[in-house]
């Protein structure tokens, strides 16, 4: 016999086997146990679990993604907030500072006349209604219905029974 | 998601049988079978659906493959343990008892049945190179791909599971 004849007949004679092994293959899928089939099912139920969880980060991703971009941003912005608090406290003691150091410089003339002033600015803020007309302050300027009632009342002599 | 658990319904009984003939043990079959999909269905699940066989036989033929690492490991460190008969609750026993067949259909029957026991004595990386090209039908390429080995590797192997297959058929006939 040929040399390629050979190999056409052992491939022939493969391929044939390797139908034959399949065909028994097939065949035996059909007699798989009901027990292991009942065991492949719920393997597959596992997996498809398996399956929905990982899928769900993946819904999740955009809101995390902004809770820690927004927990970043805090982060950094938080120091330079604080120090801007602190930025403000060294402005006000500076400008404390530099009047104390105004008040240091003045002779007792002046310091004098500065306290004068502060005084009368003072005795302004204070008194405002105390105006010419000598009314109390303490006193509005205008009757309130019920005050003008209990002070009629009284002024008549009017006796609550009971 | 529908697609993919059809897909699992479409491989999981050959899946399982490749994983038997490999390992000789149901119990473990069905563990390597549920590993390679819940690989397949938590970390592959976004791929395209076309992929999915392939990566479902690779992850199938690694997860067996580790499975033979260990058995050799054990083997080795418990070398003065006597090797334990392999289970023999395969197709043979699963027989399910069927009426009075044909003559034909039982000499095929018992044929299939010699075939398979002589699939299962192959040196694993024959039989499922033998198993993925014949009866999955994978190219020689996936087939390659499937098993981490190179094409020449698979058409050697499948060549000598074929050459063996024959040999071991022709004496039990």
């Amino acid at each position: 016999m040929h040399k390629t004849e050979h190999a056409r007949v052992a491939g022939e004679d493969s391929e044939a086997l390797a139908n034959q092994v399949s065909a028994a293959l097939d065949k035996s899928l059909d007699q798989v146990s009901p027990e292991v089939q009942a065991r492949l099912k719920q393997a597959r139920i596992s997996a498809m679990a398996n399956s929905e969880r990982t899928l769900m980060p993946s819904v999740f991703l955009p809101v995390s993604g902004a809770a820690f971009a927004l927990g970043m941003l805090l982060i950094l912005v938080w120091p330079s907030m604080q120090e801007t608090d602190q930025g403000l406290q060294a402005i006000a003691f500076e400008e404390q500072l530099e009047d104390l150091i105004l008040v240091s410089e003045m002779d007792d003339e002046t310091l004098e006349l500065v306290e004068d002033i502060e005084f009368a600015y003072w005795l302004a803020q204070e008194m405002p209604a105390e105006t010419a007309d000598g009314l109390d302050n303490n006193v509005p300027a205008y009757p309130i219905e019920g005050r003008i009632e209990s002070h009629s009342q009284d002024q008549l002599g009017v006796v609550h029974n009971g | 998601m529908r697609n993919l658990e059809n897909f699992l319904i479409s491989v999981e009984k050959k899946a399982f049988r490749m994983a038997q003939l490999a390992t000789h043990c149901e119990a473990d079959a069905l563990d390597i079978v549920q590993d390679a999909m819940m690989k397949l269905a938590g970390k592959y699940s976004h791929k395209p659906e076309e992929e999915w066989r392939p990566l479902f036989y690779s992850i199938l033929e690694s997860r067996i493959m580790d499975w033979h690492r260990k058995q050799q490991l054990k083997k080795k460190i418990f070398f003065w343990r006597k090797e334990q008969a392999p289970e023999t609750e395969d197709t043979a026993t699963e027989t399910q008892p069927t009426q009075a067949s044909p003559e034909s259909e039982l000499i095929s029957e018992q044929l299939g049945e010699r075939l398979l026991a002589c699939v299962a004595e192959l040196p694993v990386q024959q039989q499922q190179c033998f198993v993925l090209r014949a009866w999955e039908g994978l190219s020689v390429n996936e087939t390659a791909q499937a098993m981490g080995i190179n094409e020449n590797s698979v058409k050697t192997h499948y060549a000598r599971a074929v050459q063996k297959l024959k040999a071991s058929h022709t004496s039990t006939q």
